[in-house]
């Protein structure tokens, strides 16, 4: 028992302690990254005066945002009309493709596809082709709590002389609404920080640098306090929209 | 007096299957009729035909005279009870009977004066800030009714309204259900698969066999003159011989003739079938004229019945009998014991299909 014990605790070291060690450092006072001269919230401060990561996240949270919206309304009625005309098992499986292509493979195809249409690569671009994998997601996300839908109440609210699109806003939608919102949460959490296909799909020039991207080209010059700070509160605000995604998903289910 | 539903030779397919296949009937203003058969007779698909969730091949529905054949269900002034009640979840009980005033614009004080009128004719008054999960399986049985009375229908349909209740609710509901179709003049449709609900309920019946009506007609009808042998079989139990018309009588293989009514309208040496009710055949202890021999096979107590499976000693051929428990022979039917028992000619009834 003690032995199993102590195995978990090696685990859950090997799997958390670079992230306390992260967020440990990004309070050093020092700029090197590795010893500790004392606790200070200045890197903080610097991190909210560099106008370039100020303009990165500013524009991660505009593509994250708006493939947000775009991937929950068009994966939400995906999962919709899944539900209702049951399409051939490949055509369901080709919907969850874009979870499963590995992202370099994704971004190149992409890029090429965005070529090919001579369309001018920025920050739209970025959101397309966050769009493209998101709209996986949420309809995958959606489609579980239909799991739970029991699909005579549509035929109930119909039968009691609603319309299509009244049964959709008063029945269908506050029923699935957790999954819904669980699937955005998601979708957010995906966006903003990915990193390889916003890459490619950004196109030249800086304005269109998305947060990660910013990060990245940071790095390069060695990791800097500063660089600990953003990922910390970075990963505060993941943990807090996956734990918001995960526990709006299980309260519904119950 | 003029129908208020009409069905003329409607049928549906879904690809090979003939789910509903020429059916006609007509359903009277305030009549409490039945839907009766075994599943996949077409009993469903027909309540959905008249709702509107499917439309027929070919055949029209009339509503009050006005043809709905291909009028969208949002628009029939008819409602269904769902047999998985579908409440709506996320509304407490009363949003749940207002939602189909409010589709109708009702609002305000008039909206809240009917749907507490409803309830309170479900009795469930006391429920009404309730969610569907907070009820029982009978209380949201009760929820579905009020939601389908509320908007004053002129014909209501319940889809085995009953079926997921317990045996001494359900019998409760059957008097509650007929209670309040008798409260508010609207004519119910019922779909059900037990037979004796059916009987219990309803003014008339139509038993479905694969897509067509068997027989229709009041419940003591087709209990006590069934026109075929699925309708016999299906309602109650039956005793069945299988022989031909010889002479005046009816003569079963190995048995002989056996007491019948009716063989004279059938031509000589026709085959039939000859049908009686357990509770129709009579156990005697001694030998008279007519009566058959039979050995107790075993027997079942049904509290106020008795069920006697019996041998009849001439063919081997398996006869049930089922006496009142008062009788004077209930106590003393254990198996091996010889009895005889007869008929009346006219409980014993000719089938000929």
């Amino acid at each position: 028992m003690k032995w199993l014990q102590a195995h978990l605790g090696l685990v859950y070291l090997f799997l958390y302690g670079p992230i306390v060690v992260l967020i440990v450092l990004s309070f050093n006072r020092a700029g090197l990254p590795t010893v500790w001269t004392g606790f200070s919230t200045e890197w903080y401060g610097k991190l909210f005066a560099n106008q370039k990561i100020i303009n990165a996240v500013q524009n991660s949270l505009i593509v994250a945002f708006a493939s947000t919206v775009i991937s929950t309304v068009v994966g939400t009625l995906l999962a919709m009309g899944m539900e209702e005309r049951r399409p051939h098992p490949a055509l369901e499986a080709l919907v969850a493709a874009p979870m499963i292509i590995p992202d370099i493979v994704l971004a190149i195809a992409l890029l090429s596809f965005f070529s090919l249409l001579k369309m001018t690569l920025g920050l739209h671009s970025i959101v397309l082709a966050h769009a493209v994998f998101n709209i996986a997601f949420v309809c995958t996300v959606v489609r579980t709590r239909f799991k739970h839908f029991d699909r005579s109440i549509v035929e109930a609210s119909i039968d009691l002389g609603a319309g299509a699109f009244t049964t959709f806003r008063r029945v269908t939608l506050p029923v699935i609404a957790p999954g819904v919102i669980a699937a955005a949460l998601l979708a957010f959490t995906l966006s903003i920080d990915e990193f390889i296909i916003a890459y490619f799909t950004a196109g030249p020039g800086s304005s269109s640098t998305t947060f990660p991207m910013q990060i990245y080209a940071m790095i390069r010059f060695g990791v800097t306090p500063e660089i600990n700070a953003v990922a910390t509160i970075v990963m505060g605000v993941s943990f807090v929209l996956v734990f918001l995604s995960q526990r709006l998903n299980r309260e519904a289910a119950a | 007096m003029s129908a208020l539903l009409e069905i003329d030779g409607v049928a549906k397919s879904f690809g090979p299957i003939r789910a509903v296949d020429g059916i006609d009937l007509a359903v009277a203003p305030n009549e409490f009729f039945a839907l009766l058969g075994p599943s996949g007779c077409g009993k469903t698909t027909l309540l959905r035909l008249i709702a509107g969730f499917e439309h027929p091949d070919r055949g029209a529905i009339r509503l009050d005279g006005a043809d709905i054949t291909t009028t969208r269900p949002n628009k029939r002034p008819i409602n269904l009870m769902f047999q998985s009640y579908a409440l709506f979840p996320h509304m407490s009980v009363f949003h749940n009977v207002a939602y189909g005033l409010e589709m109708e614009g009702v609002r305000g004080v008039a909206l809240k004066a009917r749907v507490e009128e409803a309830l309170l004719l479900v009795h469930l008054s006391d429920f009404a800030a309730r969610k569907p999960h907070q009820l029982s399986g009978g209380q949201k049985q009760r929820v579905a009714l009020a939601r389908a009375l509320v908007k004053r229908p002129k014909l209501l349909l319940l889809d085995e309204p009953l079926g997921a209740l317990d045996r001494k609710l359900r019998e409760k509901m059957q008097i509650e259900l007929k209670r309040l179709q008798q409260e508010t003049g609207i004519a119910f449709l019922v779909v059900t698969h037990d037979q004796e609900e059916a009987l219990t309920m309803a003014d008339r019946i139509a038993l479905l066999d694969q897509g067509r009506i068997a027989q229709l007609g009041r419940p003591r009808d087709l209990y006590e003159r069934p026109e075929s042998r699925f309708v016999a079989d299906f309602v109650g139990q039956m005793n069945f011989f299988e022989g031909h018309c010889r002479g005046a009588g009816f003569e079963v293989p190995g048995l002989g003739q056996v007491p019948a009514q009716g063989v004279d309208a059938l031509p000589e040496g026709a085959a039939a079938c000859l049908a009686v009710r357990p509770e129709r055949v009579l156990l005697l202890e001694d030998r008279h004229p007519g009566t058959l021999a039979a050995e107790v096979a075993g027997s079942a107590y049904m509290g106020q019945d008795m069920i006697v499976h019996l041998r009849l000693a001439k063919n081997g051929m398996p006869l049930v009998a089922r006496l009142p428990a008062s009788h004077r022979l209930a106590a003393g039917v254990e198996s091996g014991r010889q009895l005889h028992c007869r008929w009346a000619p006219e409980h014993a009834r000719l089938l000929v299909k």
